[in-house]
């Protein structure tokens, strides 16, 4: 009974989500062709400029929502290892965010686009003839942005997840051992529910940085927002116009993803006492 | 066959020689008091007995199962031994029920009805049925502490460890805890409990375990103990906190 009522409420509020989504971004069209009006561009190619940043907008957003799912698995994973007793789990992890953290994102971008296909040639060799595309064409200029971004976000997630998780009192862990809980239970019945509330608001701080990194993809010719821009200002040359709409839609969605933080930390405060 | 038979079992933390050569065994049904100084080794002694602090040389059997390195010897002890702490810790983001039955259900794999039924009963027998619903953070210390001890209580235990369960309750919470714990030891449970409460000592304990400096120096009837101590650090620590 109970989860069915979550059930039906899951789907309501995914419905809910993507007719939001569309809305949403059907007004941000509709803003920038007003927009452009009044700063009196060609009024004859005011629809397609608005129409290029949207899709512009909406890469943007998909890219960060994909990465940062993936970047959160990878965090997890990542962070909890860097915790364990166990050299072949705790190394890795060490490795991965040392590596990471160390360098920047931009070159982990041109990686994953222009080293990675080399890299991962030899291993197409044996997938091709299962029907797999060439690596060309499976490492687009998105999905290679998409990898580099998870991998780079998992890494920082991975440090917020090992402080909040250290953050969870000894006494904790002991009263759950005690009572003959295994460590993996340990994790995921006290440790992990009550790390939650600590590090759900340093990871949508990710999430939002993530949002704005994204723009970097441009350099690999992804046409996300920033990307977007630069083409209407080599027809327009009016960078003053164009960057000032690049930067608003990038604040409004960095505004939306804000409240939505606020909206949930304020829910989860209700939920349960405080640690 | 003694339910705790610890032999020549010794710990050090780093340098510090916290156990020193502790032979100790307790009967089935046996309530024995732990006393000693802050630092004598008696929240270690007890804490070696579920492997919550690992040991460096000795032997611990419990109820016939030999503490080693295999996790699944330490997995099977701790199911048969509750502990309460001096600090509770109880999950602060589950109600009272979910505390008790979280071990059962997770542990065990009692279905939720068997684990909330038993639950209940527990709660009852600490005196704190009508607060099912609440989280520990709503909860006075002297009621946290008795939901402790129903959750330790419901994975059936043969042993109940008990370290320090009222030293940090405000005063006038530590009788209902140890009426609790007073009720316990009347049902006939092996209680192994370190605490400075005299008059429970008096009262409950089959046994007086006086530790100081990693050792058990005296150990006798609590009148015995009490009255007449052997030792002169026991005597002298008796008469510091007896006035």
């Amino acid at each position: 009974m109970k989860s069915l009522k979550l059930l039906a409420l899951t789907v309501l509020m995914l419905a809910l989500l993507a007719a939001g989504y569309i809305l949403f971004f059907d007004g941000v069209e509709l803003a920038l062709k007003w927009y452009f009006l009044a700063v009196h561009f060609t009024a004859s190619k005011v629809p397609h400029f608005a129409h290029n940043l949207r899709l512009g907008a909406e890469i943007t957003i998909k890219l960060t929502v994909i990465s940062s799912l993936v970047g959160l698995a990878l965090g997890l994973v990542a962070g909890i290892s860097r915790l364990s007793q166990n050299p072949f789990f705790r190394l890795p992890a060490q490795f991965y965010i040392w590596v990471i953290r160390g360098t920047p994102l931009l070159v982990q971008i041109l990686f994953a686009y222009n080293a990675l296909p080399f890299l991962l040639e030899p291993l197409w060799k044996y997938l091709q003839p299962l029907g797999v595309p060439p690596i060309q064409d499976v490492l687009t200029p998105y999905w290679a942005a998409f990898i580099a971004l998870s991998v780079n976000v998992g890494a920082y997630n991975a440090e917020v997840i090992r402080a909040g998780i250290q953050a969870i009192a000894k006494g904790q862990w002991e009263a759950a051992m005690s009572l003959g809980m295994k460590p993996f239970q340990v994790m995921r019945y006290i440790i992990v529910p009550q790390a939650i509330k600590i590090v759900v608001p340093p990871l949508v701080n990710n999430v939002i940085a993530l949002l704005k990194d994204s723009s970097l993809a441009s350099v690999i010719t992804l046409l996300e927002l920033v990307h977007q821009g630069q083409r209407i200002i080599s027809i327009t040359f009016r960078p003053v116009e164009v960057y000032v709409a690049v930067a608003a839609v990038y604040l409004v969605l960095t505004t939306v993803l804000t409240f939505f933080t606020d909206w949930l930390e304020r829910n989860m405060s209700k939920s349960g006492a405080a640690v | 066959m003694p339910i705790i038979e610890m032999r020549k079992v010794n710990k050090w933390f780093g340098a510090l020689h916290v156990l020193k050569n502790i032979d100790l065994q307790v009967e089935k049904g046996e309530v024995v008091v732990v006393i000693g100084p802050s630092g004598s080794g008696k929240s270690t002694l007890i804490r070696t007995i579920n492997a919550l602090e690992p040991i460096q040389k000795g032997q611990i059997v419990v109820d016939g199962i030999e503490l080693g390195r295999n996790p699944r010897q330490v997995d099977a002890v701790r199911k048969e031994v509750g502990m309460v702490f001096q600090s509770f810790n109880l999950f602060p983001h589950m109600t009272v029920l979910e505390n008790v039955t979280l071990a059962p259900r997770v542990v065990r794999k009692w279905p939720r009805e068997k684990a909330e039924k038993i639950a209940h009963e527990l709660l009852e027998r600490v005196d704190i049925s009508d607060q099912a619903e609440k989280y520990p953070a709503q909860l006075s210390g002297g009621q946290q502490q008795r939901v402790a001890i129903a959750r330790a209580l419901a994975m059936q235990p043969k042993i109940m460890l008990f370290d320090e369960p009222t030293s940090a309750l405000d005063p006038e919470m530590v009788g209902e805890v140890l009426d609790a714990m007073k009720e316990l030891a009347r049902s006939g449970m092996t209680m192994l409990v370190v605490t400075h409460e005299m008059g429970f000592a008096r009262e409950v304990a089959d046994r007086v375990i006086f530790m100081d400096m990693g050792e058990i120096l005296e150990e006798g009837e609590p009148d015995q103990v009490f009255s007449s101590p052997r030792h002169e650090r026991t005597q002298a620590f008796l008469a510091r906190i007896i006035h």
